[in-house]
Parts: C-alpha cells; structure tokens; sequence
C-alpha cells in the first residue's frame, strides 16, 4: 500500500490529509475503505470509500484529539458482501508526518505527550510507548530535552520499556513492524549488546542481565555520566 | 440541599476539594465545606440554569438530568470544564458517596471527583461526566446503552470500566446495542445476574474477545446481532436468558 499523510495544527485546530493506493492488492472495488487515527485509548474514524478509490468521505478534523504528538493511523478495508465486515486488509500504526518535519526520514520511538498528573513523568503502553510529562512540571518538550531528564530519566525509560517487551509476551518477528521490533533495532545499534536471550522462566536472570548491558551501553553511548558531572559541577 | 444555580470550582475550589476528600478517611470525617459551593472566592457563577437535590434511580436518570441541565450549552466545552464537574460531584456528593458502616466515608480515587479531562482511558472513572459522555454518545438512543448506564451512581461498574475507557468501543452503537441485549435485563431494569463477574461470559471476558475480533472484523460494519452472532457459546447463558 502507497500511503502519504500530513498532519497539521493550525492553531489549534488538528486536521490531516492522506493520499491512498490501494490498487496493487486485488481487493474487491466496492470494499469499503476507513482511516482510524489513534493513541492510547483516544480514537476517531474517518470514511475513506471505496478500495478501488479511497479518498475522504467526511471532514478530516482530528477532533478528538488534545494534539498531534504520538497519533498513529491505520487503514481498513472491509468485506461489503457475503461475510459482512471482515476485515479483508489492514495497515496498522502508521506514522504521520507534519509540515515541520520536512524531509526527515527518522521514526520516533518514543513519542512524548503533556497529561494531567501528580509525577513528573510516566510511561503508557496502551498500544506502544509514550512518554507522558506532568502538565503541572511544565512544557513537555523543554522538559523531555532538558539535561537533567536526558540522563536521569531516559536510562530508566529504557529499562522500563525491555521489561515491558519481555511482559507483553512478544515473540521476535524479523519483518514486523511493532514496537517493541523497533526497540531492539534501536538497541542492536548499541555497541557491546550480545544478543537478546529468550523470555523463558530460566532465561530470567540472563535476559534480565541483558537489559543491564543494554542499559549501561545506552548510558555509555550518550555519555550520560559525564553529561550529568559537567552540568552539577557548573552548578556548584 | 438546596436548589442552587450552576456554578464551578475554582483552583483555589478544587485544591479544597481535595483536601476534603483525602480527609475523610478517619473515623470523625470534618464537615461537609459547603462554603465551596457558594463563595466567590472557591467558585464562578456558570448560568441561571438551576441544579436541584434529585434522587436518581441510576446512572440512565442521572445522565439524562445532566444532559437536560446542558441543553444551551457546547458539548465540547461542558466535557471539558473540569471545575463545572468539580462542583456537580460535590452538590451530588451525598448520593455519590454514601457513608459505609460505622458512618464513615470512602471517597476513592481522586478520579472519580476530579475529572482527568485529557486523559479518555480515566475520565470515565468519574461518577458524573463518565455517564454523561456514555449518555451524550448515544443520545440518539441511550436505551442502547442501558447496560453501562442502569447501575447505581456510586458504583462504577465492570462494564464501564471494560469499555467506556475505549473511544473506539464506547462510540460503536451497534455493539454497545449488542452489550445491552446481551447483558441488561429489561424487566428488572437491571443487568443480569453474572454481568458483573470475572468468568465465562462476563464484561472482562467480552473485552478479551472483542479484541480477538478486532484482528478479523471491523466492528464499526458489523450490525448488533452480527455481532451477537460470532460470539462464542460461552456467552450464550446470557444470550439466551
């Protein structure tokens, strides 16, 4: 499927436009086709035709959603005959790009998102992980890039998120496109990572060993120690 | 209680609010701050539309009061206004938190009073706004959400909790319809015995098979007894009741 989409806030109001080619599948002509934007438990979905000629049916305001960080799409087609509703394809968790993107072709696999909350930060698995920052701590996007985050906060993230992978029941799928397959590429890049063990009950202390390792290269890599003493002797 | 026109909770109103609720764990809770209510300084006059002390059966009564109460008013802008749903769940707060044994109270989560506007997966935690928006949803026809909506105001619910938290769930009106007939009895005017438990056939268990389904279906097409249709024979006990 040939999917291009842009997002944008224009002032306040949150809209996105998506070009679709659906004809290399075969699907039946008729089949209706539907947009469904999303993240966490927030959803909105849009009438897209037909497979044959999906295009928007309805008005493309992200309504239902506080902002555009961390909205994912996914495209349906539906049977229209026989076996009413089944699902005939899908394309799930696809990333749009906003106009301040430019050409960037670099996925994000930790979108960031402002809530209403007493800590400073938590993760939300609900479908993948999002960094969510207290409304109350200040900006998100200060607060997420602020040196005393980046190195305090981002190496428990880290962890969090590998012990997650291992509690979601996951199964590595070379091809897939889930999150937690983003994951570990992210952390095949690191340099001195062995490979990740199994999930079994035996395999507990090694796969916890692993993330240790994962964690540490990850610290090592960012120079988070020395990042962390250069900025607290500046302040004393 | 007395009659009183629509207002809502200030910050100043809704950091006293909090500080009632946490104290209220003791044996000797402390007066009910009625002061809150009235006083400029806690909370904003909203309109002349009147809130009175009404007893409601259950949430569907509640719901559609609510509703009736913001019949002039933006939808968007009353889901939103969490010192407008501050205020309410303290006018209400005698029926939304009746004294337990021994006479004290239990509150809970700070969810159920303070609405987490921005949060969909929590705002449905709260005793007032989480039934308005299931009400509002379907205001077409809130029969068809008679199952989330005919329990007790102070009680949330195992049904709301495993659907109303899901956008993509609580918005389908062909499967909530399904719910209803599958759960609610109309004669009682209540669910069915069982519709509140953990095993076969329950609220958990429809929301495990109902993101089966999500891999093979597209809900949103499917019709109420289509969907009836598919589910398995561990569902029939209230299908058939």
């Amino acid at each position: 499927m040939t999917w291009e989409s842009v997002v944008r806030d224009n002032n306040g109001i949150l809209s996105f436009d998506a070009s679709i080619d659906l004809s290399h599948y075969g699907l039946p002509l008729e089949s209706p086709a539907y947009v469904e934007a999303y993240r966490q438990t927030a959803w909105m979905r849009f009438d897209y035709g037909t497979a044959s000629a999906p295009e928007a049916k309805t008005d493309n305001r992200l309504s239902g959603f506080d902002s555009l960080d961390g909205i994912r799409f996914r495209v349906k087609v539906a049977q229209s005959d026989g076996t009413h509703g089944k699902l005939l394809a899908v394309a799930d968790k696809i990333c749009p790009v906003s106009p301040e993107d430019g050409d960037s072709q670099r996925q994000c696999i930790l979108p960031v998102k402002s809530e209403e909350m007493d800590c400073i930060w938590k993760l939300d698995f609900e479908n993948e992980p999002i960094l969510l920052i207290s409304k109350k701590a200040g900006s998100k996007d200060i607060i997420s890039k602020s040196m005393e985050f980046r190195t305090l906060a981002y190496p428990s993230i880290l962890r969090e998120v590998l012990h997650e992978i291992k509690n979601s029941g996951y199964e590595w799928k070379e091809d897939e496109d889930s999150w937690q397959n983003q994951w570990l590429k992210f952390i095949n890049g690191l340099p001195s990572v062995g490979e990740m063990p199994g999930f079994s009950d035996e395999g507990q202390d090694s796969y916890c060993q692993w993330v240790d390792d994962a964690v540490e290269s990850f610290c090592r890599n960012l120079r988070i120690i020395d990042t962390f003493v250069s900025y607290t002797e500046g302040e004393e | 209680m007395e009659k009183m026109r629509l207002r809502k909770l200030k910050e100043t109103g809704i950091m006293k609010m909090g500080d009632y609720l946490d104290s209220l764990g003791g044996d000797k809770p402390p007066a009910f701050p009625l002061e809150i209510l009235t006083d400029s300084s806690f909370s904003d006059f909203v309109s002349d539309v009147e809130v009175e002390p009404r007893k409601f059966r259950n949430k569907y009564e509640l719901a559609s009061y609510l509703h009736g109460l913001f019949s002039e008013a933006s939808p968007a802008d009353v889901v939103a206004d969490t010192g407008l749903w501050c205020w309410l769940s303290l006018y209400f707060f005698e029926q939304l938190c009746p004294r337990e044994r021994g006479g004290r109270f239990k509150p809970g989560a700070r969810a159920r009073w303070i609405p987490e506007v921005d949060n969909f997966q929590r705002y449905y935690r709260h005793l007032l706004a989480g039934p308005y928006r299931v009400f509002f949803f379907h205001r077409d026809r809130p029969e068809r959400a008679m199952a989330l909506l005919c329990g007790e105001i102070c009680k949330q619910g195992d049904l709301i909790e495993q659907l109303a938290s899901r956008q993509e769930l609580i918005t389908n009106k062909h499967l909530i319809e399904a719910v209803t007939s599958l759960y609610f009895d109309r004669e009682s005017d209540r669910n069915k015995r069982g519709a509140g438990g953990k095993g076969a056939g329950s609220p958990r268990r429809l929301a495990e098979v109902i993101d089966q389904f999500n891999l093979t279906w597209d809900l949103y097409s499917l019709t109420a007894n289509e969907f009836l249709g598919l589910l398995p024979a561990e569902f029939d006990r209230f299908k058939n009741n």
